[in-house]
């Protein structure tokens, strides 16, 4: 069967914009195709002609929302390639940016597949809490996204107590706001409906696949880099993995509202453990020449595992600087789980893992009995996903129970 | 699967009380383009230069990820040349702020980048 494949208006922002192929009979999914690669921005060969520190702002930019993993992931591993001494201050200020990051990210991530259910009361409220997040990345950084915190050989801004006593405030704030919205995404019959036993993906197939981040850990799969290979300060810091065995998107959303919590209180340790004086960053300058070396970095970006491999050849410029982003790992997991769920379950399933893209740009919906293909936008979809449960949603509850 | 059976079942929600209770506060959101929110210290919006402190050494123009600055002759510092700042492609990093050696450079709080033309964000020396 030929297969045409629709290329939509696909976002600039996104460095894997993606477009899908579902193949249906009737209302049930049988396969699907992701399609990667067609706006190809070219940042890894742009790293090239850009000295280490210019390549510091150009590699926030991959993602606009964990701007600071990737920078720190970036940094982290250009520091192993000067061999430089980060001093511990350094090191506490970044972490408290990365988890700071993984608050806002997720609140984010939490008001849009409140979206794309149509729950859109939810939307609201999380995207208001996320303001006290940005408003404090803001004081400590200056910006509200792109903080360029970060510089190779630790940070490039202080913190004072003003700050460090609005970050316990966030952190608390927070951390109430997530058990609410646990008790929510809990009891509402509605999220309940749309997201309860809807596209799961088994333990085994999470391992299989090389997922990674919350979508693995809500498939029961204990995959955590600050856990596994504690990086910055996270091996002295106390935190547990959270991990869920619905497989599901529920549990999706319960794992990240849960991390949100933990979060919150690695934020609250930070604060009550940073050094309270000291450098913040070592002698390293614009100018500073590298030996040759190579080296690999990882961090747990709110998406999950994030991975940098950069090497030098000990010029002001590096030779290579290869990334990989966490949503590249865990596309291939969206053909598994969408398999024998119905179109109206699209949305929740795709932005189940968070995928580096708010909107879906377009879905073609082949039919493969009259082999006839329709072509929805984002919006559409979420109208028909909708309508459809709004007629359906007696039978399907009982099917699902 | 969520265990629950008809404990679950609310017909009115657990967020209605939530809603019914934001009915009566403020909105958060601001009528922004009447009302502006002041940027926090530190804040690094537009650049601003000032010129009788320049020496014309060029340290900007070479760390400028984005190709912001550019030398051009000038009169009016001590090696004759003089940045020119083209600040629709500035991406706010502040790299010049820091390698100036004689703070010549520096952040406004002023977050209001959108001009009709391209030439009112240009800083000629």
């Amino acid at each position: 069967m030929s297969v045409k494949i629709p290329i939509g208006p696909i976002h600039p922002m996104l460095k894997e914009p993606i477009n899908f192929t579902f193949y249906v009979e009737g209302e049930t999914i049988v396969d699907a195709e992701p399609n990667i690669g067609f706006v190809h921005r070219g940042i890894e060969k742009l790293t090239e002609n850009k000295t280490w520190f210019q390549n510091l702002y150009l590699l926030e930019k991959v993602c606009g929302i964990c701007s600071s993993s990737h920078q720190g992931c970036y940094a982290q591993g250009a520091e192993m390639i000067f061999e430089a001494n980060v001093p511990e201050k350094a090191l506490y200020i970044r972490t408290l940016m990365w988890e700071l990051e993984r608050l806002h990210s997720h609140l984010l991530w939490l008001g849009v597949i409140m979206h794309e259910i149509g729950f859109d009361t939810l939307f609201m409220y999380t995207w208001r809490d996320r303001e006290a997040v940005m408003d404090l990345v803001e004081m400590i950084s200056g910006r509200r996204v792109g903080y360029s915190i970060n510089t190779i050989g630790g940070v490039r801004r202080d913190i004072d107590y003003r700050m460090l006593s609005k970050a316990l405030d966030v952190a608390n704030f927070i951390a109430s706001r997530a058990e609410f919205y646990e008790r929510v995404v809990l009891r509402e019959r509605t999220i309940l409906d749309r997201t309860d036993g809807v596209g799961v993906l088994s333990k085994v197939d999470a391992i299989r696949l090389n997922t990674v981040g919350p979508t693995a850990r809500a498939s029961g799969v204990k995959r955590d880099i600050r856990y596994n290979l504690p990086y910055a300060i996270y091996d002295e810091t106390p935190f547990d993995i959270v991990t869920d065995d619905g497989c599901d998107v529920l549990s999706r959303i319960i794992v990240r509202i849960r991390e949100m919590i933990v979060s919150a209180e690695i934020i609250k340790w930070i604060v009550f453990n940073m050094p309270k004086n000291g450098p913040i960053a070592a002698k390293i300058t614009h100018f500073t020449k590298p030996p040759e070396n190579e080296a690999i970095s990882r961090v747990e970006a709110p998406r999950g595992e994030l991975f940098y491999y950069i090497k030098s050849n000990g010029s002001l410029k590096p030779e290579r600087v290869k990334i990989r982003t966490p949503t590249l790992a865990n596309i291939v997991s969206v053909i598994h789980m969408v398999k024998g769920h119905y179109i109206a379950d699209i949305p929740p399933i795709v932005a189940g893992i968070d995928p580096c893209m708010s909107c879906m740009d377009r879905v073609a919906i082949i039919d493969v009995r009259n082999d006839k293909k329709s072509l929805f936008n984002h919006d559409q979809l979420v109208r028909y996903a909708i309508k459809w449960y709004k007629k359906n949603y007696r039978w399907l509850r009982e099917e699902r129970r | 699967m969520v265990e629950g059976g008809e404990e679950i079942d609310m017909p009115w929600g657990i967020v209605l009380k939530e809603a019914l209770r934001n009915l009566f506060k403020k909105p958060v959101t601001i009528n922004y383009p009447v009302v502006n929110v002041e940027a926090p210290e530190g804040f690094r919006g537009l650049l601003s230069f000032n010129i009788s402190k320049c020496l014309g050494c060029g340290n900007c123009a070479r760390v400028c990820p984005t190709n912001t600055i550019t030398m051009v002759p000038s009169d009016k510092t001590r090696l004759k040349r003089a940045p020119r700042f083209e600040l629709a492609k500035c991406v706010f990093c502040g790299s010049c702020v820091e390698v100036c050696p004689t703070k010549a450079i520096s952040f406004t709080r002023n977050y209001h980048t959108a001009v009709l033309k391209k030439d009112e964000l240009v800083i000629n020396p």
